[in-house]
């Protein structure tokens, strides 16, 4: 299922945040592990994402950094290359912290008045 | 997750020119090449900031071809290059160092300023060039009120006419009356002038008929009178082409006041240089009756000449005055038997009807002048306000070069910071105003010479912005001061005429003159004159032979009575409020004007 591009906006970063907050990833790893976490409810293209990082980092919320992946090229050709790492900083995980209260707030209130029937957002389950 | 590239593996870095070299871009297949090179493109980003995204879209497109899939997929995958290039594009210039938000910032708002300016310049300009002035009143019409509604019977610019067409003086002897006779002539100056007296007869006889008259009921407009040119051409010696003649001025025309010729008072001048040295004739040939006829006709020209109203004829009005004054006082000192008791006190009773500086001075002319100057240069909302328009541009173009009358369009800009109209009218009737309460001051309760009506309407325009704004004011601006000046000056000569006729029928009663000016007081004189220096009563000192009468002067020292021995010194000493020292000690002499202490 897709989700409405407004609602994508709100749900995008907090999903990154939270997949950070487990650990440091990049780019592809971040894009991969969206949709397939979520069934590809919260797919996003690369246009989309790259920007949100570079959002995300601009409010300070999480930091990148060039590190060397030893894997092979692009072509094949062997030998390592780099990869641009996020983590997510002590102001983001605050972001994060946040954001889930009012998320779970959300959640709730369309529970409570029957939009949705059980929590259907569950992060780092 | 699956087919996941390791990521716990090598050194960290801020930046993809780390130890280990990134991937390139060119080392992807060529479609994801161009995608990523398309991206980068319109991002327009700076330099460092592009090998960034470069190196890290490779580093994504490398590890999806690493993962297995395949380019045309990874580039479906990645949407849209042109939306991805301007959503980075954003996200980048919020990691941007702050001084360049700031520096962007401060680009926006000028671009944001020099938008809105040119849109308030392009509205105003608008406005100006379809705002159109409105004539209420036609000045010629105004000025000549007065004039038109004399009889014919009455007025004196008629026979004035007649006197200077009969005149037959050539340039050489007119300069002489001019020049040469504003003393009492000497026997051989005399010799000179009496052919020149006798020839003139008639004109000198139609002057005093003129004086006589109640009014000038000269009517002003834009013609040159041509009778009266070519006489000038004639007497001149025909030098350069004769005079041409202009249509008669219609009353449908509405001119402006500015340039109304006032083309009476060259001829009158004549006329009173005419008068002046036949009485200085009829003192030397001990004709009293003739002097107190001209003397009277001068002093009636001099009230005439006040009308139609503006400073300038104010100004003429004054100087024949002070030739009235003059004539009287070398008449009083050359033959002092010469004038009656009866034939003293009428004309005493004449100069003391002149009145004071007030009544001497009008400033309702140049109201007229400044206010048509506004009715033709701004709009009019009904309620004494309007802007400046570009008719009246051409108008103040037309003013400064009659030859090339087109208004720049700069005119459309700078009239942005002109004052408006209601703005200039007060600015200038109040100065005006202040200028005609001043004249109520005696001289010597005036304050400093920064306080007063001129200085502070100066000193409003200390500013460059103040100057463009009131520039109307500061060229049509009459010089205050000096009108002030001229007109208390010619009270204080008036009053010293006065006290010297009291002083002769005083020393005629009593025989002897007498030793101070209280003796004349009340019998000879309401009061003693004051002096314009310090407010004293003017000075009076005996001498061989006779008396001095003066004032300290300017500079308020007291020299004895001695006058000032060249002419700029006699100048600085009438400047009454200015702290010019002569070059020698001296006061400004009132009587005798050629007297007996000087140097």
């Amino acid at each position: 299922m897709k989700i409405e591009r407004e609602l994508m906006r709100g749900a995008g970063p907090v999903a990154v945040l939270k997949l950070l907050n487990r650990r440091e990833m990049y780019g592809y790893e971040l894009v991969e592990t969206l949709a397939e976490r979520t069934d590809g409810a919260l797919a996003m293209g690369q246009s989309t994402l790259y920007p949100m990082l570079y959002n995300l980092e601009a409010q300070g919320f999480i930091e990148g950094y060039w590190k060397e992946a030893g894997t092979k090229g692009a072509g094949g050709n062997g030998g390592s290359r780099d990869r641009k790492y996020y983590r997510l900083t002590d102001k983001g995980k605050k972001r994060l912290a946040e954001d889930s209260r009012q998320w779970e707030a959300v959640t709730k209130a369309m529970q409570a008045i029957g939009v949705i029937s059980s929590v259907a957002f569950a992060f780092g389950a | 997750m699956t087919n996941m590239p390791n990521s716990n593996s090598g050194a960290a870095s801020f930046g993809p020119a780390g130890k280990s070299p990134a991937v390139s871009a060119a080392s992807l297949p060529p479609d994801l090449r161009c995608l990523v090179d398309r991206v980068l493109k319109k991002s327009r980003l700076w330099r460092c900031e592009r090998s960034d995204v470069e190196a890290e879209l490779a580093a994504h497109f490398a590890d999806g071809l690493a993962s297995g899939a395949a380019p045309a997929q990874l580039a479906i995958d990645f949407g849209n290059p042109a939306s991805a290039a301007k959503l980075i594009r954003r996200g980048k210039l919020r990691n941007r160092p702050r001084w360049w938000h700031a520096l962007n910032r401060a680009r926006q708002a000028a671009v944001l300023g020099v938008v809105a300016l040119l849109l308030f310049v392009g509205i105003h300009a608008i406005r100006f060039y379809i705002g159109q002035p409105t004539l209420r009143f036609n000045p010629v019409e105004v000025m000549n009120r007065e004039s038109i509604a004399i009889p014919e019977s009455s007025r004196a610019w008629p026979l004035y006419r007649q006197a200077i067409l009969s005149l037959d003086l050539n340039d050489a002897e007119r300069n002489l009356l001019a020049d040469s006779l504003k003393n009492l002539p000497s026997d051989a100056e005399f010799a000179q002038i009496k052919p020149l007296l006798e020839r003139s007869r008639r004109s000198l006889e139609l002057t005093r008929q003129g004086a006589s008259r109640p009014a000038l009921g000269y009517i002003a407009g834009h013609t040159t009178d041509h009778e009266l040119d070519m006489k000038a051409w004639e007497v001149g010696g025909k030098k350069g082409l004769a005079p041409v003649a202009h249509p008669s001025e219609t009353s449908e025309e509405n001119r402006d006041a500015i340039s109304i010729l006032l083309t009476h008072f060259s001829p009158m001048r004549q006329l009173v240089r005419l008068l002046r040295a036949d009485s200085y004739a009829a003192i030397h040939e001990e004709d009293s009756r003739r002097l107190t006829e001209n003397v009277t006709a001068i002093l009636a020209m001099s009230v005439q000449a006040r009308s139609p109203d503006a400073i300038i004829s104010r100004l003429v009005s004054i100087a024949f005055l002070n030739v009235a004054g003059e004539v009287l006082r070398d008449a009083l000192a050359a033959q002092p038997d010469l004038l009656s008791d009866s034939q003293l006190r009428d004309l005493a009773h004449r100069f003391a009807s002149m009145g004071s500086a007030a009544d001497l001075v009008s400033l309702q002319g140049e109201r007229i002048f400044f206010d048509d100057f506004l009715q033709r240069t701004y709009t009019d909302d009904g309620n004494g306000d309007g802007r400046f328009t570009a008719e009246g541009a051409r108008y103040l173009a037309a003013l400064a070069d009659p030859s090339d009358p087109v208004a720049p369009p700069v005119y459309a800009v700078s009239s942005i910071v002109l004052a408006n109209r209601k703005d200039l009218h007060d600015v200038y009737h109040g100065a005006l105003d202040r200028a005609q309460a001043e004249l109520r001051v005696p001289p010597w309760q005036l304050p400093e010479s920064s306080e007063r009506a001129g200085a502070s309407f100066e000193r409003s325009l200390e500013t460059p912005l103040a100057r463009v704004k009131y520039e109307a004011i500061s060229i049509l601006m009459p010089a205050l001061s000096r009108v002030y000046t001229v007109a208390t000056n010619a009270v204080l000569e008036r009053d010293a005429t006065l006290t010297a006729i009291a002083i002769e029928l005083y020393r005629r009663n009593y025989r002897s003159l007498p030793t101070s000016l209280d003796a004349l007081v009340p019998s000879y004189l309401p009061a003693i004159p004051l002096d314009n220096a310090d407010g004293k009563p003017l000075r009076f000192v005996l001498c061989e032979g006779g008396y001095v009468l003066y004032s300290l002067g300017a500079d308020r020292q007291d020299a004895g009575g001695v006058s000032a021995q060249n002419q700029r010194d006699q100048t600085l000493l009438r400047q009454f409020g200015r702290t010019s020292e002569p070059t020698q000690p001296a006061d400004w002499v009132l009587f005798p004007r050629e007297h007996p202490l000087a140097r």
